[in-house]
């Protein structure tokens, strides 16, 4: 029994098996928030399932107070992750045939939102009083929720001000639901469930096209990650200054 | 001249009403057609002034094809011969047909682009947008839902057309979609037609001929199956108007259960002050453009309605519209923006629209 429980200590077992059980919940939150008579169409449960995974992952990576890997290494791993569950959820929830190119769409866009959203959370991470890393995680998850459903909680403001086409197209293009629609080709703000619950649908809207939308995610990325290295570049720079002044 | 002419046709017309034979009356008072007219051509003119550098209206295929069609069936008869007022909005939509057949430029609104686009290209009347117009049909045909794309007979969305791609269908999309087929002169013996219906009669608040359990039986349309967006399944007028035009240009007679139904609600509900049915504003420019359609559709130059009051509806639709019109020309409705009636260019194309119904008999 040795070899057996020394496979399963092994760190690579342990990702396996989280990445497993986070697939696991979030197709079990798919069941339980779409009703088996469901009446959304493939690209609406794809959408979702890319929700659900990056949501449910990041609870479960909150939930880990600490990474043993290097931040850059860590959030690109973690967003594979994401991206493969997303696929392997499109999967089982679409009985007709694979369609190749929407699988790849989908899980790209996972993968980049995947990277933004692991990026900015890592730096909570780097932030003092580690303690609250956790807590400050759910809260930070809290907030993916609300920016991804703002289309759905401020469409009736928007409706109500009649704001003009540039605000309303600001917030469609901030929710990460838009960047995932327009992967998938599909107008989810018109779809029925939408359409019923917010008045966005019934505005003037635009998306933004799948270049934009996939640079716009990974430059906010690459600031996060890029932010502990400025920063400690500027301070560095900071103190030679006061240093070489102090000495002359 | 012109007095013995009047004198010769007075004089006519009471020889023949002597002799029993009706002088037909005309569908529109003369003084308020000529108003209407004048109406009209401030609204096109409004529409030239604002036209933009590639041709567009508001940067939208949909805009511009209605506005074209505005101009189009203006009873200035414009057409291509006029200039590039006309032929500059024909290439902006010309450049925005894509390769699956739909004309739009961008991912939404496809079916909504594309049938207005092909109707506005029909009223050219010129034969070498036919291949366009053939490719943008089977576009159109392919939106349509039913057992291939996973919804058998049963389901509410059978025979429903939305706004494109994979979303879900509605009345609104549908009738433009079936304005669109029979203007371009879609066979009549396409399985479309009969699809269409399934998806028509299950919108129509009538118990007799609508097999949904939410059906009511007030004889009006709704949004979809179930759903209205100003409440419950209530019908209102765009809507009604809407399932009207559907019914007729799907070639169901004048007398069937579902047309005299339709008719009976806009009888009980005729109003030109608002959408009837609707919150507040909502939908109005679009309920005047439904309405003028369907009214000329059903050709009925008057309508009785709930009080047995007879209207005129021509002169009453002109006359709304002269009431509400800017004094730069446009339309535009001041209470409520939603689906676009806060866009000066779509509702005065609307209303020049609506406008063209009631003059042109």
């Amino acid at each position: 029994m040795t070899w057996v429980s020394a496979v399963w200590t092994r760190p690579a077992v342990i990702e396996i098996g989280e990445w497993l059980l986070t697939v696991l919940l979030a197709q079990l939150t798919l069941m339980l928030l779409i009703p088996a008579t469901n009446p959304f169409s493939h690209k609406a449960l794809s959408i979702a399932g890319c929700v659900a995974m990056i949501i449910v992952g990041l609870l479960c990576r909150c939930a880990r107070a600490t990474s043993p890997v290097p931040e850059a290494f860590a959030v690109v791993t973690w967003s594979l992750a994401m991206a493969a569950g997303a696929c392997l959820l499109i999967v089982i929830n679409n009985p007709g045939p694979l369609d190749a190119v929407h699988m790849i769409s989908m899980g790209t866009a996972t993968f980049v939102l995947a990277v933004a959203i692991a990026a900015l959370h890592q730096r909570l991470h780097s932030q003092r009083n580690n303690n609250k890393y956790t807590s400050r995680g759910y809260t930070f998850t809290a907030a993916v929720v609300l920016v991804t459903l703002m289309p759905l909680w401020l469409g009736p403001w928007l409706d109500w001000l009649a704001a003009g086409e540039l605000t309303v197209n600001a917030i469609v293009a901030a929710s990460p639901l838009s960047y995932l629609a327009v992967m998938a080709d599909y107008d989810y703000l018109r779809s029925e469930w939408f359409y019923q619950h917010t008045p966005v649908g019934m505005l003037r809207y635009d998306y933004l096209p799948k270049l934009a939308y996939s640079g716009g995610w990974l430059l906010l990325a690459l600031a996060a990650l890029a932010v502990p290295r400025v920063s400690a570049w500027v301070r560095n720079a900071f103190n030679f200054y006061v240093l070489h002044k102090a000495r002359h | 001249m012109r007095r013995v002419l009047s004198i010769a046709l007075v004089g006519c017309s009471i020889l023949l009403s002597a002799n029993g034979i009706a002088v037909a009356e005309p569908n529109m008072d003369p003084e308020l057609r000529n108003k209407a007219k004048r109406a009209v051509d401030k609204g096109l003119r409004y529409l030239r002034e604002h036209r933009l550098e590639d041709g567009s209206w508001s940067k939208s295929v949909g805009v511009t094809a209605l506005a074209l069609r505005a101009y189009l069936q203006s009873h200035r008869k414009y057409d291509e011969s006029d200039g590039v007022f006309i032929t500059a909005p024909i290439d902006f939509i010309l450049k925005h047909v894509n390769d699956d057949g739909s004309i739009g430029e961008s991912m939404h609104n496809r079916n909504y682009n594309t049938a207005v686009a092909i109707t506005a290209l029909q009223a050219t009347g010129n034969p070498k947008y036919q291949e366009t117009i053939r490719n943008a049909q089977n576009y159109l045909k392919g939106l349509q839902l039913d057992d291939t794309d996973g919804y058998p007979k049963e389901h509410k969305y059978f025979g429903g057309i939305g706004y494109g791609g994979d979303e879900r269908p509605d009345l609104s999309n549908q009738y433009l979609a079936i304005e669109a087929l029979r203007a371009t002169a879609l066979d009549p013996k396409d399985p479309l037609w009969e699809r269409a219906l399934v998806f028509v009669s299950r919108s129509q608040n009538n118990s007799e001929t609508n097999d949904q359990e939410w059906a009511g039986n007030d004889g009006g349309f709704t949004y979809m199956p179930g759903y209205s967006p100003h409440g419950g399944t209530g019908s209102y007028g765009g809507m009604t108007h809407a399932g009207l035009i559907s019914l007729l240009f799907a070639g169901v007679d004048k007398n069937d259960p579902r047309v005299q139904a339709a008719y009976k609600w806009i009888q009980a509900n005729y109003t030109l002050e608002d959408n009837p049915g609707a919150k507040k504003k909502q939908g109005l420019f679009y309920y005047y453009h439904a309405f003028a359609k369907s009214m000329k559709a059903y050709a009925e130059p008057k309508i009785t309605d709930a009080n047995g009051v007879t209207h005129n509806w021509r002169n009453d639709l002109a006359t709304k519209l002269l009431s509400v019109q800017d004094p730069d020309g446009a339309w535009v409705n001041t209470e409520s923006g939603r689906w676009w009636e806060g866009n000066k260019d779509l509702v005065t194309a609307w209303s020049v629209i609506a406008l063209n119904h009631a003059i042109n008999d």
